[in-house]
């Protein structure tokens, strides 16, 4: 079973392992062509990594915030790297020499198409600042996927290029000292008490979701209801939902409501009275109403358009 | 522009709309719209159960996850989800349990239960 390119992928395994015990969870492991188990390994590892992010960063909104990591390199006319910004060795881990002077094809996956020749790149002013999808190669293999823009700079000069690449990831300053402290050697455990918490949030946050999702198409009941239907007091759900999705039930409950009408006017056929129906809405006129109050135009405008 | 077609097969039969991935599928958010788009023109404002057929599906990011448990179950009774036995369990796990698909959702793992599962909502 062992051959060296099995032992390779599990020495891969492992460093990815070590990355997201370090708390880093901006990487996935590229999945190779091949279905045994290994593969199935990575599929769970990214689809974990993924949860384990959203759980971290997303489930207490006043802990963690949305920053935008950006990282720049800047090109010669035949796209060779001459300088970068300095936080590229923090995020794919090259050093210098690694860098400097190499094609920046080199750092990109098979799936990342950078403009090869000038006129591509130029070809239209409109093309030219849309983003595109780049994955960079980590050291170790693994993949940093961002968006990114190329600009032609402009200068007395040669010919030179920018790659401009954003990734938004969640930065929650909390995580990152108790990673620092751990580093230093102490060890400084979450308490049992807020993991406990933390734990019992999601559940109940996960059940709340549900039971409004699944009831899209009709009135919600009354707090005191849905709270002996999911668990948890009236006041307990009122608060963790407020800090999860920064709005209340009901005003949740409308938007998802208003969002599946205007999806749904948009791509499907559906007569609109059919759709306010679907929605959960008895009348047409609170429907419409209710629609131009969220997104400022009629139903029947957004069908026509 | 990318079109649902080419990441799945679908059709309806019996009253259930068979709905296939392709081999080797990566879906992320923009396929997972194209995929949506192009099924609800296909229903035609109908609404049917879903048999979705995931085992040639290579892998499915979070953001599309996320949507197809929303957007993706718009004009859908219900779903079941074919599986290979060994595979794909933690994808289709964490869709069913963490995405919370807002219809009745199961995964199976062969076609005939999955249908008979289906057969209740039609």
């Amino acid at each position: 079973m062992y051959t060296a390119n099995s032992q390779q992928r599990v020495k891969e395994i492992l460093d990815f392992i070590t990355e997201i015990t370090l708390g880093n969870y901006t990487y996935t492991l590229p999945l190779r062509n091949t279905k045994d188990e290994l593969e199935q390994i990575v599929l769970s590892l990214n689809t974990m990594l993924e949860e384990i992010d959203a759980s971290v960063h997303q489930i207490n909104n006043e802990q963690s915030k949305e920053v935008v990591e950006n990282i720049v390199f800047n090109l010669d006319r035949n796209f060779l790297i001459t300088s970068y910004s300095d936080n590229v060795s923090e995020i794919l881990k090259y050093s210098k020499d690694e860098l400097l002077n190499k094609p920046i094809k080199l750092f990109a996956s098979e799936n990342t198409v950078l403009p090869d020749q000038l006129d591509e790149l130029l070809k239209s002013s409109s093309e030219r600042n849309l983003p595109f999808k780049v994955e960079f190669r980590h050291l170790n293999g693994f993949f940093w996927l961002g968006h990114g823009y190329m600009h032609h700079i402009i200068s007395n000069g040669e010919k030179s290029y920018t790659l401009s690449v954003f990734k938004a990831v969640y930065y929650n300053e909390k995580l990152k000292n108790s990673i620092r402290a751990n580093k230093l050697g102490a060890i400084n455990y979450p308490s049992e008490y807020r993991s406990l918490l933390l734990h019992d949030q999601r559940v109940l946050i996960r059940k709340l979701h549900k039971y409004i999702m699944i009831r899209l198409d009709r009135k919600l009941k009354k707090l005191p209801i849905i709270s002996l239907e999911v668990g948890g007091s009236v006041s307990k759900i009122k608060t963790i939902f407020k800090r999860v999705y920064g709005e209340t039930i009901y005003a949740f409950h409308l938007r998802k409501r208003l969002e599946k009408a205007c999806y749904l006017l948009i791509q499907d056929k559906i007569p609109i009275n059919e759709i306010a129906e679907d929605c959960g809405f008895k009348s047409f006129s609170h429907f419409s109403r209710s629609f131009k109050k969220e997104y400022g135009v009629t139903p029947s405008q957004i069908r026509k358009s | 522009m990318i079109k649902g077609e080419d990441y799945a097969h679908f059709w309806i039969d019996e009253g259930i709309l068979h709905f296939v991935y392709k081999p080797n599928t990566i879906i992320d958010l923009t396929v997972a719209k194209a995929i949506v788009k192009d099924r609800l023109r296909f229903q035609n404002g109908i609404s049917y159960p879903i048999l979705c057929d995931v085992r040639h599906l290579k892998t499915a990011n979070k953001a599309s996850r996320e949507f197809l448990a929303e957007k993706g179950c718009y004009s859908a009774l219900a779903i079941a989800l074919v599986i290979e036995k060994e595979y794909l369990g933690t994808l289709t796990k964490a869709f069913i349990n963490i995405s919370n698909p807002s219809v009745p959702t199961r995964e199976f793992t062969s076609v005939p239960e999955a249908l008979s599962f289906l057969f209740d909502y039609k």
